[in-house]
């Protein structure tokens, strides 16, 4: 068909972008992270400016080693070893004390959760004050594979006599859990970053010795940790005295972001999520003109200055749950085919304006229209997934200011005819 | 009634290309039967003799006494379309129109038919931005259908001189548009469909008077609309692209307005000569639709028509000289007006009469070649060659129930 100039009619339709629905963030510290999940072990402390001084305790039971021992075997040394993860906090560049403790109370799950048997960052498990061995170390975690530190001969002895006299204690893994309950890696006084390190097989004590005979032998014994059988787990605690953060002291109780500089918080092991609340949400319903919502978007921002200019330093999965008035976690929000919902990550390199996460939240916005009212009580808590949290101290802060550039963004896409 | 339901198909299958009939109700016809036609389309202060005169409800009421007759018409459209940079042609092909026409007494007559309304059918892209971002997306407006008239008129006769007409009509069918949204990253695809079930009555009045000097014989006539609102079934549904309904409407709705019109006609018969000269007027500027950019004009139309029987009716004659001949004119200045230029149309017409069964019925041939619109900036012409054939046929019906 022959066209007529568009000009002469006007559009019935309109496609149009509503942001002013405004989101409000908030900084919420729950209760307990379970870390006894994770795939990594947190050891060391350092400072910052927003989460105060942060001080991670790796604890981890070891298995007993299966191979026969020799009579006449000589002892020579015994260490702990384990792998750098590669992740630090803090500052590496200074040197940093590692203690390894015998742990006295058994690293188990609490009877008390029978829901959850879990462990988290703020149990508590006592170990011998008196380490088995320390390091000072300026840490290279990019560059080394491997952090060994020495251990006293006395336990060295023991566990050999114990090998050697084929003791109770080595009869079974539950019998020797119980007389070994486990390593602790403890910062010591000295202490500038946070290390992670893996919690699997890599991470061992061996016991060396050597057998005389024609020829020195050598022997190695290694009483591993097993991610399948044994237990492990991060305490990460902070003290936040003097940041804004010291607000945020019960999970019931969210913090403004006006109360916290404008900003919100995230971090791993500590447990601080940003919640997000959608106070004019209800005025969707008010539009008068025929519309079809087909897209909702959050649009939320890293705080420039937080993060140096490294894409690294931002986590790269963030997800949203649902939560209620108590900031409970309830569950994570899924996508239209019903998959767990991630945010995208867009960074910026050459100007912090667009480094971003967006999240397509249409059919969170859906189901919370679906009945015709929305419950103000409802919002989101942006986490780090289930599987990171416990074992990373990563770590964002939401830029809540009210610039139009800055400030995080419900948008809403309409499709307005008549 | 199921009549009507059965008719109305052949009278929707009229097809406009026009991408004018976006506006309003689609493309008002001029109406008019198988003479009128020939004329330019006048004859408002003409009347019914031997064929019916739909122009002027009042007409009915001159129709030869004891009659009953029986119109219908055949239309063939060869059309071309073009702007600065396309252009399009085609043909199409309907029923026109059918009425019968009967007298109730000597001063009393009435008639009811069929006709063509108004029709529709356009595509038209729009490019619009979305609000709120820096993006564009595509609306692809196609339009269809049209609006079917039924109508029953009657008039009678107040002095020997004066007849007045109420014309009451059904106006029924459907007015279609599908708005198809092309998708991109940002837009949905989607199609947004808004029909209109017309479902409404509509009232035009006539008058028209006679009078002789010497041997010439005058006449006048004066039709009048007034603005009405067309009642119709207003029905709004969007569709994603998998051709799923998301969301829809349905409501009754007086939105569609046929502005206020009125006619005026001054005939002149002499001899074998019958002169028409009218003048229309729609007041289009009181109307408003959301549709238009900009301000409708209000419209004028001038016709003019002579019909000539040059030879005296002989039943000897061979057959051309028992024919009538008509030639007319007619120009409108329309109501669509853009960027301050009114659309207007030029249409020329020829036709003939030729008598069947004796000079009972008639057969009406005529061709009318005309242009609307404009080639120039963003406008549209349209050229076309319009091909008529009419039917008037006449049946001593009355008399015989008479003599039964």
């Amino acid at each position: 068909m022959v066209s007529l100039g568009d000009n002469y009619i006007n559009n019935q339709t309109n496609v149009a972008l509503i942001d002013t629905i405004s989101v409000q963030l908030s900084t919420v510290k729950i209760d307990s992270i379970p870390t006894s999940e994770s795939e990594y072990l947190l050891c060391g402390s350092y400072t910052d400016s927003d989460f105060g001084n942060v001080a991670a305790t790796a604890y981890a039971q070891i298995g007993m080693p299966t191979a026969e021992i020799d009579d006449d075997e000589i002892f020579d040394s015994i260490v702990v070893c384990m792998h750098y993860s590669g992740m630090s906090y803090g500052d590496t560049l200074l040197p940093q004390t590692i203690q390894a403790h015998r742990v006295i109370d058994d690293i188990e799950p609490s009877d008390d959760y029978d829901a959850e048997p879990y462990l988290y960052n703020t149990t508590d498990k006592r170990y011998n004050l008196l380490p088995l061995g320390s390091i000072t170390i300026v840490p290279k975690p990019n560059f080394h594979d491997t952090l060994t530190i020495r251990l006293s001969d006395e336990l060295g002895l023991e566990f050999l006599s114990y090998l050697r006299d084929e003791d109770d204690e080595f009869d079974s893994t539950t019998e020797f859990l119980d007389y070994f309950k486990g390593i602790a890696l403890v910062a010591g006084n000295e202490n500038n970053s946070v290390l992670g390190f893996n919690a699997d097989t890599s991470f061992q004590i061996r016991l060396y010795t050597h057998l005389v005979e024609a020829t020195k032998v050598n022997k190695t014994y290694s009483f591993k940790y097993e991610s399948a059988s044994l237990n492990h787990y991060n305490k990460v605690l902070n003290n936040v005295s003097g940041t804004y953060l010291e607000q945020a002291v019960t999970q019931r109780e969210e913090i403004p972001s006006a109360e916290t500089n404008n900003c919100s918080f995230l971090q791993g092991s500590l447990g601080y999520t940003t919640r997000l609340d959608f106070p004019g949400i209800s005025k969707i319903f008010e539009v008068e003109y025929k519309n079809i919502l087909y897209k909702a978007e959050l649009v939320l921002k890293p705080m420039p200055g937080t993060y140096s200019n490294n894409q690294e330093e931002l986590p790269p999965d963030l997800l949203l749950y649902y939560t209620d008035k108590k900031n409970n976690v309830v569950s994570a929000v899924s996508d239209a085919d019903g998959n767990t919902l991630y945010g995208t990550m867009y960074y910026d390199e050459f100007y912090n304006e667009y480094t971003q996460y967006v999240f397509d939240i249409t059919e969170y916005i859906y189901e919370e229209l679906s009945d015709g009212y929305v419950d103000p009580e409802d919002g989101l808590l942006v986490m780090l997934p289930e599987a990171d949290y416990g074992g990373t101290l990563d770590n964002l802060v939401f830029d809540g200011r009210s610039l139009a550039n800055y400030r995080p963004k419900l948008k809403l896409y309409y499709v307005f005819y008549e | 009634m199921l009549f009507l339901i059965s008719v109305s198909p052949l009278l929707n299958a009229q097809n406009t290309v026009s991408p004018y009939s976006i506006f309003g109700p689609g493309e008002i016809q001029n109406g008019g039967f198988g003479s009128n036609l020939g004329m330019g389309g006048a004859g408002i202060a003409l009347e019914s003799n031997n064929s019916l005169n739909a122009l002027n409800p009042a007409s009915f009421a001159g129709m030869d006494s004891l009659k009953l007759i029986f119109e219908f018409g055949l239309q063939g459209k060869m059309y071309n379309i073009s702007n600065s940079n396309q252009s399009l042609s085609g043909f199409e092909a309907n029923l026109a129109y059918f009425a019968l026409g009967f007298k109730y007494t000597s001063w009393m007559a009435g008639s009811f038919g069929m006709t063509p309304f108004s029709s529709v059918g356009y595509s038209i892209n729009r490019v619009n931005y979305i609000e709120g971002m820096n993006e564009q997306y595509t609306s692809n407006y196609v339009g269809s259908g049209g609006i079917t008239r039924f109508y029953f008129a009657n008039a009678i006769k107040l002095l020997r001189k004066l007849s007045i007409g109420i014309n009451t009509s059904y106006l029924f069918g459907p007015l279609v548009q599908e708005e198809y949204i092309t998708g991109s990253s940002i837009v949905p695809e989607m199609m947004i469909e808004r029909k209109d079930y017309l479902r409404s009555f509509y009232f035009d009045f006539g008058l028209q008077y006679q009078f002789n000097i010497a041997r010439t014989e005058y006449s006048l006539g004066l039709t009048y609309a007034p603005e009405q609102s067309l009642n119709s079934k207003h029905i709004v549904t969007a569709y994603d692209s998998d051709y799923s309904i998301i969301q829809g409407e349905e409501y009754n709705s007086d939105h569609l307005v046929i502005p206020q019109i009125i006619g005026t006609g001054i005939g002149i018969t002499r001899e074998r000569a019958k002169l028409a000269i009218d003048y229309t007027f729609q007041q289009w500027s009181e109307v408003e639709y959301p549709i238009q950019a900009d301000q409708f004009a209000n419209s004028h139309r001038f016709a003019v028509g002579l019909e000539l029987t040059p030879w005296e009716h002989r039943a000897i004659n061979p057959g051309y000289k028992n024919w009538t001949y008509r030639i007319g004119y007619n120009h409108e200045s329309s109501y669509l007006k853009f960027d301050n230029k009114t659309l207007s149309s030029n249409e020329f017409t020829i036709g003939a009469g030729i008598p069947l069964y004796g000079a009972i019925s008639n057969m009406d041939l005529s061709i009318s070649g005309g242009t609307f619109g404009s080639t120039s900036g963003h406008f549209t012409k349209e050229r076309y060659l319009m091909f008529n054939l009419g039917f008037s046929l006449n049946e001593m019906a009355f008399i015989k129930r008479v003599i039964d």
